[in-house]
């Protein structure tokens, strides 16, 4: 396990270049994220296991969220709590590149295409979802994957996360604190958007699509869980409410993120407010007759509690072996460790 | 002399100016008026009938002075207000009743009796056996009184010393301010997440649903200490400080976390970034 501690920041995202085998990026905040600056650490793994600091930007509010340039290996977006979202090149200091800034509250979520590398996408606490080209300041979409309504608590609206297909560039999953998980399609006119309770009323903080089936996607919440879906099983009918098609048990908190690995078509990580991490295995993955449930161990593969504090990033490592991954937290702390042994 | 000059000089006139309310009221006032009126001139009986019109007695000094009495006259005039004198009543509207009046006699003539002696030293002594006396009496006084606000002042310096150690450790209202919505549902979010760990930790560890690990991390938690304090009031949020206002154009109202308890900020201090672009 290599570790790296972030002095007075807590990190909230984390995430390993497309591009270079040893670097990774982390979003942080003071305070815990709830006030005060934010810190964008440019990480590098060095051969002999250290992990060390290669560049680091300053922002005026904390960061919540990143996502790698596809199109450029030097090039990182961040979420920002003051509605903006920065384009920062690591070969530079200080400032970043390219600010945009039309979300009215923080920017919760921000992911970069990963079919067509042309746009990105990032979802707010103001509820929208928008759609950007790094080339030009205004946003290419806006949609509410949630429209409001008389009793949306506006609190509630805040979409925690949005991203992109890694299988369709026009598909994009959401989901929301009115416990809503919305799929948008862009071919689609309007503001169509196929919407569903995802966790039993209760806050849907995360989502992410199986990297392998691309019909599966995952999501966490606030109830504890972690559902599974199949999003040809999503009807049109609003009233419909779609069965997900196997649960995963275990943590005890709320889910703050959930991955797939990018190796493998069965095994997803988690990292949840209770302090750990978990590795699953989806047993219904090659078992269509079987859930998580006939496991004893609900299907959990791993446990990783070295973190002190709320656990809320984590990413696959797409070099080397399979089985590494990353992860951070509010302590503050970056662990690179393998999940799969 | 003139009419004036008498009534003024009367000191019946000068009871009712004392008094304000008694009215001296000649039986003949209107025929002597008219007398005088016929022997003293136009001017005089212009006055006077004017000062008879609003009040007979008002204007008498007015009188005196624009009329200069004769000798003769004025002998004359003296038998006149001789008789007439005589023929006057005062009438006081604020007089007591003769019964009040008789009571009043008997009480008086007793304190005369028991108080002669005193009233005899009074009057025998000075001011400055008064001025001993009062100068005793403020004596006998003053040093309780000094002593008593000695000891109000050495108590007035405790609970001042006390208020200003208070205000020593009272939050900077300049940043702090009044209480906010923000700062109020701030505070409420960290009661909540401390009764969800708080709850679950009382109960005994078979039925909690945290397990003993998450249990024993949430008791060292420092975030969920931070939750402890923030829902204790001691700690809330910061706002910007006026230099970091007018430089920073982040909507955010708040910078950091501030321990009212310590009267300094909690965590990390903010550092204003500018707005700009590589």
């Amino acid at each position: 396990m290599l570790a790296y501690h972030m002095q007075n920041f807590s990190g909230y995202s984390v995430q390993y270049s497309p591009f270079f085998d040893n670097k990774l990026a982390v979003a942080s905040g003071a305070n815990y994220g709830l006030v005060g600056n934010g810190k964008l650490f440019i990480l590098t793994i060095q051969p002999s296991g250290q992990i060390v600091p290669s560049n680091a930007f300053l922002t005026r509010d904390g960061l919540f969220d990143l996502s790698w340039n596809e199109l450029n290996e030097n090039q990182v977006l961040v979420a920002q709590g003051d509605g903006t979202l920065r384009l920062f090149d690591i070969n530079l200091q200080k400032y970043p590149v390219a600010i945009f800034q039309e979300h009215k509250r923080e920017v919760y979520s921000c992911n970069w295409n990963l079919v067509n590398k042309q746009n990105f996408v990032s979802s707010s606490w103001d509820g929208t979802c928008k759609i950007w080209s790094p080339v030009r300041k205004q946003s290419l979409l806006t949609w509410q994957p949630v429209p409001n309504t008389a009793k949306t608590n506006t609190n509630r609206s805040c979409v925690y996360q949005v991203e992109f297909s890694p299988h369709d560039p026009n598909l994009i999953l959401s989901c929301s604190g009115t416990s809503h998980i919305s799929l948008k399609d862009l071919r689609q006119p309007g503001n169509h958007v196929l919407s569903f309770i995802g966790h039993h009323g209760m806050e849907s903080l995360t989502v992410d699509f199986n990297k392998y089936r691309p019909h599966i996607f995952c999501s966490g919440g606030a109830d504890k869980l972690i559902r599974i879906w199949d999003m040809r099983s999503i009807k049109k009918n609003p009233r419909f409410q779609p069965m997900s098609i196997n649960e995963l048990t275990g943590h005890e908190l709320a889910i703050k993120k959930v991955s797939w690995s990018p190796h493998l078509d069965d095994v997803l990580l988690s990292v949840s407010y209770d302090m750990t991490c978990r590795v699953w295995n989806d047993i219904r993955a090659h078992n269509i007759a079987v859930t998580n449930a006939v496991d004893p161990n609900g299907g959990c593969r791993k446990l990783f509690n070295k973190h002190t504090e709320f656990v809320t990033g984590c990413d696959w490592s797409l070099w080397g072996s399979p089985g590494f991954v990353s992860t951070t937290g509010w302590d503050g702390n970056v662990f690179i460790w393998n999940a799969l042994r | 002399m003139s009419v004036a000059c008498t009534v003024a000089s009367n000191p019946f006139y000068q009871i009712s100016q004392k008094s304000n309310n008694a009215t001296i009221v000649p039986k003949t006032t209107s025929k002597l008026i008219q007398n005088q009126n016929q022997k003293q001139g136009h001017l005089l009986s212009i006055n006077t009938n004017n000062a008879t019109s609003i009040n007979p007695f008002m204007n008498h000094s007015n009188i005196s002075a624009n009329v200069p009495p004769s000798n003769t006259a004025a002998i004359k005039n003296n038998d006149n207000w001789l008789f007439q004198f005589q023929q006057m009543s005062v009438i006081d509207p604020v007089e007591c009743s003769d019964n009040y009046k008789s009571l009043y006699a008997q009480y008086e003539g007793k304190s005369l009796n028991n108080t002669t002696t005193t009233r005899e030293n009074f009057n025998a002594g000075n001011n400055i056996m008064m001025m001993q006396k009062y100068q005793n009496y403020a004596n006998t006084i003053a040093p309780t009184t000094k002593t008593a606000y000695d000891s109000v002042n050495e108590d007035f310096s405790v609970v001042d010393a006390e208020l200003e150690s208070m205000m020593a450790l009272q939050p900077d209202q300049s940043v702090i301010g009044e209480v906010d919505q923000d700062q109020l549902l701030f505070k409420n979010a960290a009661v909540s997440i401390v009764n969800i760990t708080n709850t679950d930790s009382n109960i005994s560890n078979t039925n909690s649903q945290f397990s003993t690990d998450t249990t024993a991390k949430f008791k060292r938690s420092k975030f969920l200490g931070l939750m402890r304090r923030i829902s204790d009031e001691d700690v809330t949020l910061k706002r910007h400080n006026c230099e970091q206002s007018s430089n920073n154009t982040n909507n955010a109202k708040y910078d950091s976390l501030y321990s009212s308890e310590l009267n300094e900020c909690v965590g990390d201090e903010y550092i204003t970034i500018p707005d700009k672009l590589n």
